[in-house]
């Protein structure tokens, strides 16, 4: 396959707003610092429309169909400063419709700030909710659902199929500019990670313009938000979305690493770190924010030493300032977010919301204690399943099924892994729970403090056989547990001499997606060509 | 022909003279008399389109692609689990191909409480003949028993108990023994093989991985269907399909189908919707025998004891009992504990033999649409059915040591063992609560119970009687549990709605 160029992608649809490549800026100042031959910046914050930054390439593609052609309001959630919903807030000026704003609280800064006075200047109902969970639990549909309040919801960072596809283009664009001579192919690409969809779009972009540039995606939310599941995920609907197009697959698949290591405190909360490269950046008269852009520079600045790196680029994602926005902006807001507002910049000493905060807090070093410090588990693929999760199965393995062999319980998890993919999420979910609390269940319910991966094997049989004891919940929990144990376990070939089963007819080394594939003509024969659209489609 | 919805461009907008919602027993024959009528018609099928090329006999493989929750579908309290199948041709997929007509009795009760004006005890009789021939059903040969049915009907012997061969759909079964995971050979005549074809061929197009959420109405006239295709392995949701027609006929099972309705929001004053679920629940028990049975090899299920299936009577035993099997993964599932004890049960695997007693129940549970996906169900025997439970399982537990089992395991929490000559009395004195044994099911049905009277929601054609355009075609319809393996009574079913539609 020929390397692909922007212009392949125009039978898509689009709105058209992303027209002229936007430039790389060299910084041959820091890159003498660093000692590096090349350090460029990708200028998305010179990107013509919606004032610039990287969500209008994907607003370019989402907006394009239906139902958001037709809505006369869209819903999205996002951090009071979303740099996405000031895109949206901008597009939806420019269409003429309207944004319900799903917010969540998020640390001031001078750009958040800024972010929530122009959104609220525009076509915008903010609906405010305390954090994050708040948002989750009060309005769950804006986030998993496909409408609320009659309004269809565009997700968080504008992070669909459609919206991959304006990061597709994005890469492509660059590929262009290397193979015009403009610069050479970097060795890396750094990139903030939040809802994801920038990242792994460009990635594919690239390997399918014929680069072999590795992504290096800077996670700026946390860990949970931020995984190698969720970005294989969105791999698998951006694969699907092109192949819809009839996009061919890249000779090689796309590049992309993902880093926690620069996510500080959490989302919306700057680093030291980030605000040094803001500085850093500023020198060279390039303005970035320091939670999202600013922790992806700062990345690469460590990376650069540490990884010997000679020919790096930076994706500035951000938008420009400033924007405009009416005096009164703040009596646009709902009562609680003005409250909290108030009560952010004029804080009283002590307050019933700071005593909590701190109660929180405390409670959260709890947690982080509890739930951190797990060896790794480098070879992890799970879909589904965290690494921690693999390391409970394992754990639970050895007392539930203590004949099996090394190598089989270590392949346990990643079977079930394989089984429950195709869950729907409540059972994934339920899945989730059960192994929380087989993990952590041992303080409350069997008042030990070490958590269950931490026992030894004869306390965790006890812990077990308690559970399956107990009744109720727990012993669900365990019986969940050990049938997924059985499940993992007994399916594996290597088990089945001690039970004299032969095994399948059909050969295992058979592959019904390989070229091997047996035909069946009567049955072959009824499925529809690669391509065709049903007869009873209206056109 | 058949298209995977979710290699389709979204958002999808169809139109047809007729939408089917499900590809099973009822849902296929119904798309296929539809269409050989002349109707265009959209089936829109959940699961995915398998040839016999796609099994592999691998349950890890199998099991998500052949049901739906991986079959791992239980009742809200996750106290009873309901194996339900998914896919082009519906459960008749992974079913073992049992085909017994509905018990003469129960369709005179039928025939009295519902009146059923258009399907008369006659009628059925000429469906299910037309049926069995289109499917080939025949009773399996003794010669094709393999050592599991033989044991049961050792057992009968042994004990004076009535029992006797079942007839099935099958032609060029090689006996392989993976029918619930789907057949490599083709050996099963049902839905896949025998009516989608036919439908396809005239004209009817088969949307695989495409669930419908919605239906479309005014009130009083259906407008058409609100559906979704499903991502490949996840089964996430990834664009909407939409389809306007004129006739919608549910056939999504006796869960999927008055889940559509309530999502819906159909109109039903009489209040039957969802709320008259049957199931056959089930229990189970194993026995250990000196010589190696492999319940695994030949065809599962070939004898049934029929001791205490007494229909005729109004206060009879409802107890119905055939061998049960499972390959590795469902047999570890099944032997209780873990650990020695369980290693050591599993190495007599090659000798377990295990029976079920399922039973004609008279509870009556509830489906309720769980988001725009799922379902609810709840659902746990009242005590009348769970005296029949146990005494269905008492049954299993003597028929195997007649059969010469040397020890038997009853399954629960906690699991218990009984050796050749303890006595056994105290499993009768069993108190079933929810979550004290493994209650399963695999024959929902009676949620729309159908009826020419006031309180029906659906007349006896299969046709809404509070929806114009609406019709229902699969066991959903039936009024009360049936005791027996459903499937050729869906087909006929089928073949009575299909034709009531085309008429119209």
């Amino acid at each position: 396959m020929s390397p692909l160029s922007p212009s392949d992608l125009d039978a898509i649809p689009r709105l058209g707003w992303v027209r002229e490549p936007t430039p790389v800026t060299p910084l041959p100042r820091t890159a003498e610092i660093l000692g590096i031959g090349f350090l460029g910046v990708k200028r998305d914050d010179l990107l013509e429309p919606l004032h610039g930054g990287s969500k209008p390439r994907k607003l370019d593609y989402v907006l394009a169909r239906a139902p958001f052609t037709d809505a006369p309001a869209w819903a999205s959630p996002g951090a009071i400063g979303s740099g996405s919903l000031v895109a949206l807030t901008e597009a939806a000026r420019t269409l003429g419709r309207r944004i319900d704003a799903y917010m969540f609280w998020t640390q001031l800064s001078e750009g958040v700030t800024e972010n929530l006075a122009f959104t609220a200047s525009g076509p915008t109902t903010i609906h405010y909710h305390g954090s994050r969970v708040s948002l989750a639990l009060r309005s769950p549909s804006v986030l998993i659902g496909s409408t609320i309040g009659g309004a269809p919801v565009i997700a968080a960072g504008a992070t669909t199929a459609a919206g991959m596809l304006g990061a597709v283009r994005a890469g492509l664009e660059l590929c262009e500019q290397i193979r015009s001579g403009e610069i050479a192919e970097p060795e890396r690409l750094y990139v903030a990670f939040g809802s994801g969809g920038t990242a792994v779009g460009l990635a594919m972009g690239l390997a399918l313009g014929g680069m072999s540039t590795e992504v290096a995606a800077i996670a700026v939310v946390e860990r949970p938000l931020a995984t190698m599941g969720r970005v294989r995920s969105l791999q698998r609907m951006l694969a699907a979305e092109l192949a819809h197009w009839k996009i061919p697959e890249p000779k090689s698949p796309p590049r992309l690493s993902l880093d926690h290591a620069h996510s500080g405190r959490g989302y919306a909360v700057p680093s030291k770190e980030s605000l040094a490269a803001c500085e850093r950046l500023g020198l060279e008269e390039i303005a970035i924010e320091p939670v999202y852009t600013g922790k992806a520079m700062a990345a690469l600045l460590a990376d650069v030493r540490r990884l010997g790196l000679r020919n790096v680029l930076f994706w500035l994602t951000a938008r420009r300032g400033p924007l405009p926005h009416p005096e009164d902006w703040r009596s646009r807001l709902p009562r609680a977010l003005q409250k909290r507002l108030d009560a952010e910049e004029h804080p009283r000493t002590i307050t019933r919301r700071r005593v909590l905060t701190a109660l929180a807090g405390a409670a959260a070093v709890g947690l982080l204690l509890r739930t951190t410090g797990y060896p790794p588990l480098l070879d992890w693929r799970g879909e589904v399943l965290f690494a921690w999760e693999a390391l409970v199965l394992r754990a639970a393995a050895e007392v539930l099924v203590p004949d099996a062999t090394r190598e089989e319980m270590a392949e346990i998890p990643g079977r079930i892994d394989h089984y429950i993919v195709s869950l729907p999420p409540d059972p994934q979910l339920q899945v989730h729970g059960m192994l929380a609390l087989i993990e952590h269940g041992t303080t409350p319910l069997a008042g030990r403090l070490p958590r269950f991966t931490r026992l030894d094997v004869a306390a965790r049989g006890a812990y077990l056989d308690a559970l399956e004891a107990a009744g109720g919940t727990r012993s669900l929990a365990y019986r969940a547990l050990r049938d997924l144990v059985m499940l993992g376990l007994y399916q594996q070939p290597s088990t089945w001499s001690v039970l004299e089963y032969g095994g399948p007819k059909v050969s295992l080394d058979y592959d019904p997606l390989g070229p091997a594939r047996l035909a069946w003509p009567a049955y072959d024969a009824l499925v529809a060509p690669e391509g065709t659209l049903p007869r009873s489609a209206v056109r | 022909m058949i298209f995977d919805a979710s290699r389709l461009p979204h958002p999808l907008h169809l139109k047809a003279d007729l939408c089917v919602i499900g590809s099973g027993a009822g849902g296929a024959m119904a798309a296929m008399v539809a269409a050989e009528a002349g109707l265009s018609v959209v089936v829109l099928e959940a699961g995915e389109y398998l040839t016999p090329a796609d099994m592999v006999q691998r349950e890890e493989e199998m099991l998500p692609r052949l049901y739906w929750d991986a079959g791992g579908r239980t009742t809200t309290d996750r106290a009873v689990k309901i194996h339900q199948g998914r896919g082009v041709g519906g459960s008749t997929l992974h079913n073992l191909n049992l085909c017994k007509r509905i018990h003469p009795k129960i369709l005179e009760q039928w025939a009295a409480e519902r009146k059923l004006e258009h399907l008369p005890k006659g009628a059925w009789d000429a469906l299910y003949d037309e049926v069995e021939r289109l499917l080939e059903v025949s009773t399996v040969p003794r010669d094709k028993w393999n050592r599991h049915n033989l044991l049961l009907e050792e057992g009968c012997r042994a004990l004076g108990w009535k029992g006797g061969g079942l007839s099935h759909n099958r032609s060029g079964c090689i006996g392989s023994g993976f029918c619930e995971i789907g057949c490599a050979y083709d050996g099963k005549n049902n839905a896949a093989k025998v009516l989608v074809p036919r439908a396809v061929k005239a004209g009817a197009e088969i949307l695989a991985r495409c669930q419908a959420i919605r239906i479309k109405h005014d009130g009083s006239r259906v407008q058409g269907v609100v559906a979704q295709a499903l991502q490949a392995r996840t089964n996430k949701p990834i664009g909407e399909v939409l389809i306007d027609a004129p006739r919608v006929c549910l056939a999504g099972s006796a869960t999927g189908t008055p889940a559509l309705l309530l999502r819906s929001g159909v109109p039903d004053p009489g209040g039957e919707t969802g709320n008259h679920l049957h199931i056959h629940p089930a229990l189970v028990a194993a026995g250990d025998f000196e010589e190696p049975v492999r319940a695994w090899e030949g065809i599962p299920q070939t004898f049934e004891c029929t001791q205490l299936l007494d229909l005729d009577r109004d206060d009879g035993d409802r107890i119905w009992i055939v061998p049960a099997f499972a390959h590795p993964v469902g047999t570890a599932s099944l032997v209780p504990g873990h650990g020695a004890s369980h290693r050591e049960t599993l190495k007599r695997y090659s000798h377990l033999g295990a029976l079920t007693a399922m039973i004609h129940d008279g509870t009556k549970g509830r489906v309720r649409p769980d988001g725009d996906f799922g379902v609810a169900i709840d659902y746990w025997p009242d005590a009348d059915d769970r005296a029949q439970l146990v005494k269905g399982l008492v049954a299993c537990v003597k028929l195997l040591f007649a059969a010469g089992a040397r020890r038997v395991f009853v399954p629960g929490h906690p699991p218990r063992t009984y050796e050749r000559g303890q006595s056994i009395d105290e499993i009768e004195k069993t108190v079933l609560v929810p979550g004290s044994m493994d209650v399963t099911a695999v024959h929902p049905m009676g949620s729309v119970p159908m009826g020419d009277i006031p309180s029906a929601a659906v007349d006896s054609r299969g046709k809404h009687r509070h929806m114009d355009g609406l019709w229902i075609a699969d066991g959903s319809l039936f009024p009360t549990s049936i005791g027996g393996p459903p499937q050729l009574s869906i087909y006929a079913v089928g073949l009575h709605v299909g034709r009531a539609i085309a008429a119209k």
